[in-house]
């Protein structure tokens, strides 16, 4: 469905996009994740011929992608970062509108701009103006403007940022029922939670640069870290904090005074072997948390710094 | 059309202040034309300025009669005789000529050595000058008359003087093929048409362009299959059809608020005049498309319209008449579009032909604007191509499209 071969996109001295690559097969929820200033929307933009590049080569359903490619154009969606409406017409006129461009047949776009109503659940909004409608209304009008001509291949530029949890919630189980009626997507968040929960495979990116590429196991699996344990315990003495240390498969071990916090290693847990310790050592426990590894955890181990700075 | 619709539509919903601006404006241009008539009248009445007689000589009928002969053509204003007071009346112009009758003027008035008049005015007033010109004229009258007949009594003297003054010269003036004038007010109106033209087509083009430059929906537009070009096709279409609506609404207001005053007028100067604001309306359009490139919201842009419409309009010589503008000024108002609009209004309407030669002018004024409107497209796509170079676009980047 897409193919990108090394990418080069400067913007004077920087490097926005350093030898990027990139394969999106049909059907997959392809997730670009990484810090602002990555270059994921650069990516975008360059896969969507809106920005130039220095070298490389981007092909979409098979086919050299140009500013020109309007045959492309019309099998592809794009729902921007911002807000992308007119402020001046009604919810119902900005989907008309925007599916305009892509479908001339007015029959055919009244049905679609009716399914895109019902599907992002504006059915009720559909006289109001954008200004009327809540920062969560407010985005899946921005999606249904994307998506109201039924595209194979739809791009998601964090469509969630600055969206309350039922509504981003609401717009993930969209996106979902998109991927499932045949739609490729490219979806871009430094969320990870979103990232993990919602797509097939997932690129990591950092400086322009594609750190890991995968299925959120897979990347799991390229990293050491294993699972977290977090321990309320009320004391412990220096002495018992290396014998846990020394423990097998615990790679760190940092105590605050109130917390203790190991890290496994791998994918067996090392839950019990600290709790036997302790228990010899009649340190009293309270609450007990055990965390798998997050895409989080993969990054810190490949960059050396978290995903949100 | 679908862009050229949502344009109409966008337009409809900012629909009331734009007509909120057109019913001010003509209400301000109605009255402004009103009241600025005099300014523009070619008309010719009287003025009577204020004179003083001081008798030294006591009363008599040629004293009397000379006094009655000055009240024909200026007002008394009376002072007392006395020299601080008749000072200060010529200082504060308070009186424009101070004419003193000095003992013995009637006794010498026909003698050999007649006691002079004394005659004090403001130096270099055009008043009294012309008051000074009238008692001349009066004495030298009568001294006339009176050498003629010299037995004649003083009250048939008077008479005869007072009647050979009265007499003046008729004139006509014929000139052939002379076109009627453009009504005063028609043509007022015209000219300040200027001002409500700059601004209706300024917030009719510029409410829509504004919204399609938000570098978000450029974006989307771009995505789209639909081909820039036919997207600033249909944005120029809407823009030609506003400014059009605009110039059409204001010419038909015009016709029936002053045609009435139009049945003699040629209908060839009433066609300049509408092909004059139509280039105008090219103009103010290129002004517009300019603009809306440094507009980011309802409010600047309402600034923007009354900055530009105003300052175009004071300097173009809209409100003012050109010819009250000093040297220095008409320099600089040659560099705006509105001044060569007001130039060609004032030359069509003063035609008194259609020959070439007298046609000249008002080509040349239509030229220069339509000169104007294509140095303004050509900025405007410099400065988008500037923009784009800069990386200003949407997300800071720079489209291909544009590159």
């Amino acid at each position: 469905m897409i193919q990108v071969n090394n990418l080069v996109k400067r913007y004077g001295e920087l490097i926005a996009l350093d030898h990027f690559s990139l394969e999106v097969q049909d059907g997959e929820i392809f997730g670009l994740l990484g810090p602002n200033g990555s270059g994921k929307t650069t990516a975008i933009h360059c896969m969507l011929s809106l920005l130039t590049y220095d070298k490389g080569d981007i092909s979409l359903f098979g086919k050299p992608m140009s500013p020109r490619s309007f045959d492309l154009k019309k099998r592809i969606g794009v729902v921007p970062q911002e807000v992308a409406v007119f402020n001046e017409l009604t919810v119902q006129e900005n989907i008309d509108y925007f599916c305009s461009l892509y479908v001339s047949e007015k029959a055919e776009r009244k049905k679609l701009v009716e399914e895109a109503l019902q599907f992002v659940e504006l059915t009720d909004y559909r006289k109001f103006l954008p200004r009327k409608l809540s920062g969560g209304l407010l985005r899946r009008l921005n999606i249904a403007c994307g998506i109201a001509h039924r595209p194979e291949l739809i791009f998601l530029d964090e469509p969630t940022v600055a969206v309350d949890p039922q509504s981003r919630n609401r717009i993930l189980e969209g996106i979902r029922e998109l991927n499932r009626q045949g739609a490729t997507v490219i979806y871009t968040s430094h969320y990870m939670e979103e990232v993990e929960q919602l797509c097939t495979r997932i690129m990591i990116m950092d400086k322009g640069r594609e750190l890991a590429t995968g299925t959120k196991e897979e990347l799991k699996a390229m990293i050491r870290s294993g699972e977290k344990l977090t321990l309320e315990v009320p004391e412990l003495a220096e002495e018992q904090l290396e014998e846990i240390r020394k423990l097998p498969g615990i790679l760190h071990v940092n105590f605050d005074g109130e917390h203790l916090v190991a890290r496994g290693e791998g994918e067996g847990s090392a839950l019990m072997a600290v709790l036997d310790l302790l228990r010899q050592n009649r340190i009293p426990v309270g609450r007990v948390f055990s965390e798998p590894p997050t895409l989080n955890d993969v990054f810190l181990e490949i960059t050396g710094k978290e995903l949100r700075d | 059309m679908k862009v050229f619709n949502s344009c109409i539509r966008i337009m409809k919903r900012r629909k009331a202040s734009f007509l909120v601006y057109l019913i001010i404006f003509l209400v301000l241009v109605v009255l402004m034309t009103t009241f600025s008539v005099e300014n523009y009248s070619t008309d010719f009445s009287a003025q009577k300025p204020e004179f003083t007689l001081i008798n030294r000589d006591g009363e008599s009928p040629l004293i009397n009669g000379f006094r009655e002969y000055l009240e024909g053509y200026g007002t008394e204003f009376p002072l007392p005789d006395e020299e601080q007071a008749l000072q200060d009346a010529v200082f504060f112009q308070a009186s424009n000529y101070i004419a003193v009758i000095p003992e013995g003027f009637t006794a010498s008035l026909f003698g050999e050595n007649p006691v002079p008049l004394q005659k004090t005015t403001f130096p270099d007033s055009a008043k009294g000058y012309y008051l000074d010109s009238l008692v001349n004229q009066y004495w030298n009258q009568i001294r006339m008359i009176h050498t003629a007949e010299p037995e004649l009594p003083e009250d048939q003297l008077i008479q005869k003087t007072a009647e050979s003054l009265a007499v003046t010269a008729k004139a006509e003036l014929f000139s052939e093929n002379e076109t009627p004038p453009v009504p005063v007010y028609y043509q007022l109106y015209c000219q300040m048409q200027g001002y409500i033209l700059i601004v209706l087509v300024l917030l009719g083009i510029s409410t829509v362009l504004m919204v399609f430059h938000r570098p978000y929906i450029r974006l989307r537009n771009m995505c789209s299959p639909m081909p820039p070009e036919k997207v600033s096709a249909q944005t120029i279409l809407y823009g030609i059809a506003i400014s059009v609506l605009a110039w059409l609404l204001l010419t038909v207001f015009g016709l029936i608020l002053w045609g009435h005053t139009l049945s003699g007028t040629d209908l060839r100067q009433i066609l300049l005049l509408a092909a004059n604001s139509l280039t105008f309306t090219i103009t103010s359009a290129g002004i517009a498309v300019l603009a809306s490139c440094f507009l980011h919201s309802p409010n600047i842009q309402n600034a923007a319209a009354n900055f530009l419409s105003l300052g175009l309009c004071f300097l173009g010589g809209v409100f003012v008449p050109l010819e009250l503008f000093g040297e220095g000024m008409i320099r600089v108002a040659r560099f705006t579009p509105t001044y060569w609009y007001t130039f060609a209004v004032g030359e069509i309407c003063s035609l008194t032909g259609f020959s070439a030669g007298e046609l000249g002018p008002v080509w040349q004024a239509l030229g220069i604007q339509l000169g104007f409107a294509a140095a303004l497209f050509c900025v405007t796509m410099a400065v988008q191509r500037h923009r784009n170079s800069v990386e200003e676009g949407f997300g800071q980047t720079r489209t291909e499209y544009e590159a």
